[in-house]
């Protein structure tokens, strides 16, 4: 019988005065936050304005505008305007939903069973020359021992 | 046994667990198995010090998105990578191990495993970034990998594509 994860209290609504737990807020924090960046990096896609000319229109270092544009990282609200704005004079509109009253989607087996790619693949071959000893800090070998060596990795 | 099959039979016996999406209306599009420590970081009801919680609701989130199917950031270079990738691999790259990368804010943490397979990813280990020892971490990773899946190697690809499929970045 295949083990699942059941995972549905996490986005459980409050109720009454109890506390929310940290990972529910850590959890729809960062899905908010993943949101608004996917909103932003579309839409600098989608314009194709260049990291360098937003930076002159937001008077910034070109380098903290890549920075800003690899991750959400410590976004604020403010950050988010202003790149949107900045791309293509567009703002940012805000709605909301619950987690919990979305259809339920069909496709929540493993896909690697379903996928024939995946099921057919074979396990690599352990290159002979590579020998994992699991011992971080393994003394030398001693003769007679059954403890095999870590060689040099080569990649 | 192919890959998969090793992963239904750990399923069956319950060393593995399969993550589905926390809201019910996403799909499942790349597959993510845990075993107990990282379900423990990773599930409500798992136990962990208060200072991590915050941290890994939002390690929940992130891959919720990447079993969803989003956009990910995936640096092959372990020493050459975007800062703010998602997942990376980590030297020695032989070793097959990558770690799922949860950064700014702080605190930040790190969860290793490997690919079984392509949009297979198995997770086994944790920890908080902070005073992270990788090569102890990756060693330690692998030994349980091995356990796992009898000296089978991770899948160790040369290109994104042969890990992911989908949509992902080059980071």
């Amino acid at each position: 019988m295949m083990s699942t994860s059941q995972g549905i209290s996490i986005l459980a609504e409050p109720q009454g005065t109890a506390q929310i737990s940290q990972r529910s807020l850590g959890y729809v924090a960062e899905a908010a936050r993943d949101a608004m960046f996917d909103v932003v990096v579309r839409a600098c896609i989608e314009s194709g304005v260049s990291k360098a000319t937003l930076a002159k229109r937001l008077k910034k270092d070109p380098a903290q505008v890549s920075r800003l544009l690899g991750a959400p990282g410590n976004w604020t609200i403010d950050t988010c305007a202003e790149l949107l704005f900045a791309i293509d004079g567009s703002m940012l509109s805000v709605d909301r939903f619950w987690p919990m009253q979305e259809a339920k989607s069909n496709m929540r087996s493993p896909a690697c069973f379903a996928d024939y790619s995946s099921s057919s693949a074979t396990w690599s071959e352990i290159p002979a020359h590579i020998i994992v000893n699991t011992s971080v800090y393994a003394p030398a070998v001693a003769a007679g021992s059954s403890v095999t060596e870590v060689e040099k990795w080569k990649y | 046994m192919s890959p998969i099959d090793e992963i239904q039979s750990l399923l069956a016996s319950n060393q593995l667990r399969h993550l589905t999406p926390t809201r019910l209306g996403q799909a499942v599009v790349r597959d993510v198995f845990v075993n107990d420590d990282v379900f423990n970081l990773l599930d409500e009801n798992g136990t962990l010090e208060s200072r991590f919680e915050r941290v890994a609701g939002r390690a929940r989130s992130k891959i919720d998105a990447f079993i969803s199917g989003s956009t990910v950031t995936f640096a092959l270079d372990p020493h050459e990578k975007n800062r703010t990738s998602f997942l990376a691999r980590n030297a020695p790259i032989a070793m097959g191990i990558v770690d799922v990368r949860i950064t700014d804010p702080k605190p930040m943490i790190r969860i290793f495993g490997g690919f079984a397979a392509k949009n297979a990813l198995v997770l086994l280990s944790w920890a908080p970034r902070d005073g992270l020892e990788f090569q102890k971490e990756v060693i330690q990773c692998r030994a349980k990998w091995n356990k796992l899946f009898n000296n089978k190697a991770p899948l160790i690809g040369t290109t994104h594509d042969e890990y992911l499929s989908g949509n992902f970045d080059i980071g």
